[in-house]
């Protein structure tokens, strides 16, 4: 599978990334290697609505994915103490239904780090995904900087399941969902 | 409503905000897609709506959202935050929000379904097609 030749000619000047993609059976993987730059963001979200809605039947489905690439692109930009990040999105079969995971990994800073874990494990805890949304909205309401929406609102809006892993200052991050099987 | 409303547009490559007037009623119209680098803008933007929508005695802001691509949670949390202020306002000098949304942008219908449950009783949506 080849990727359309607009998303290079649409890059920013001074974006560095590298991308591969392919198709392995019902597998579809799409991986980018990027230096932060938060103009290549958009550009990665289009990319991927048009690249799975190509594949993928289910727009309502490749709008979420695209919202988590979105969002968890533009989080490994702002909260990146180094000057790489890697993104995968994947879509595969899994007993009869389509495993769809959004995964971002990047360097952070300690304090981030903890931040993170904290939301996450408050996220995974609370027995309505959308009280705690609705919670997190009042707390941040009048909080100028910061505020963990984007990550609230891949796990309610874009009805996904989030988790993290954490090496040395490397963070990964991964939204998956799953759905019908239902590729064109 | 019989003064000029004065809400400065925003006008970002990529992204546009507008205000009109209308009857008893402000008008807003979102263009674009509204990411990280308006998110500054629109704050002070919708602030100022506010001000406005309450100095005038606006019964409803319309906030028209068809021709919005994409919101990201930096600029999602503006609205959050403006509700929020609608939320504070007692009585009679509040005015309800009402937006318009595109059936065929999917992500507007979560992320006002989420805006509607915040502030219950001020907040309506309404499904618009794209002229």
């Amino acid at each position: 599978m080849s990727l359309p030749p607009g998303f290079s000619a649409a890059a920013p000047e001074d974006a560095r990334f590298e991308f591969r993609s392919a198709r392995k059976g019902d597998t579809y993987l799409f991986e980018l290697e990027f230096t932060p730059n938060i103009r290549l963001v958009p550009i990665v979200r289009r990319f991927v609505s048009d690249f799975y809605g190509e594949v993928f039947e289910d727009a309502e489905v490749v709008a979420r994915v695209a919202l988590a690439t979105h969002e968890l692109m533009e989080n490994a930009v702002r909260h990146n103490s180094g000057s790489e990040a890697r993104l995968a999105v994947e879509l595969r079969d899994v007993a009869g239904e389509k495993l769809i995971s959004v995964r971002i990994g990047n360097p952070a800073w300690p304090a981030d780090i903890d931040k993170l874990s904290r939301l996450l494990d408050a996220m995974g805890q609370a027995p309505d995904p959308l009280q705690f949304y609705l919670q997190m909205m009042g707390q941040t309401a009048r909080q100028e900087e910061g505020s963990g929406l984007g990550l609230t609102r891949i796990r309610v809006e874009g009805e996904m399941q989030l988790s993290h892993t954490v090496q040395g200052e490397w963070v990964e991050i991964t939204a998956r969902t799953t759905c019908p099987s239902r590729l064109s | 409503m019989t003064s000029a409303l004065d809400i400065p547009a925003i006008k970002e490559p990529g992204f546009e905000a507008f205000a009109t007037r209308e009857e008893n009623a402000v008008r807003l119209a979102f263009l674009g897609s509204a990411e990280l680098q308006v998110s500054e803008l629109l704050g002070p933007f919708l602030a100022r709506v506010h001000d406005e929508a309450l100095r005038l005695g606006a019964r409803e802001v319309t906030v028209d959202l068809v021709k919005l691509e994409f919101m990201n949670s930096s600029c999602f949390k503006r609205l959050v935050t403006w509700l929020n202020l609608l939320r504070e306002v007692q009585g009679q000098s509040s005015y309800a929000v009402r937006f318009l949304s595109s059936p065929r942008v999917r992500w507007q219908k979560a992320s006002l379904m989420a805006l509607s449950c915040f502030a219950p009783g001020s907040v309506t949506i309404e499904a618009r097609d794209a002229s």
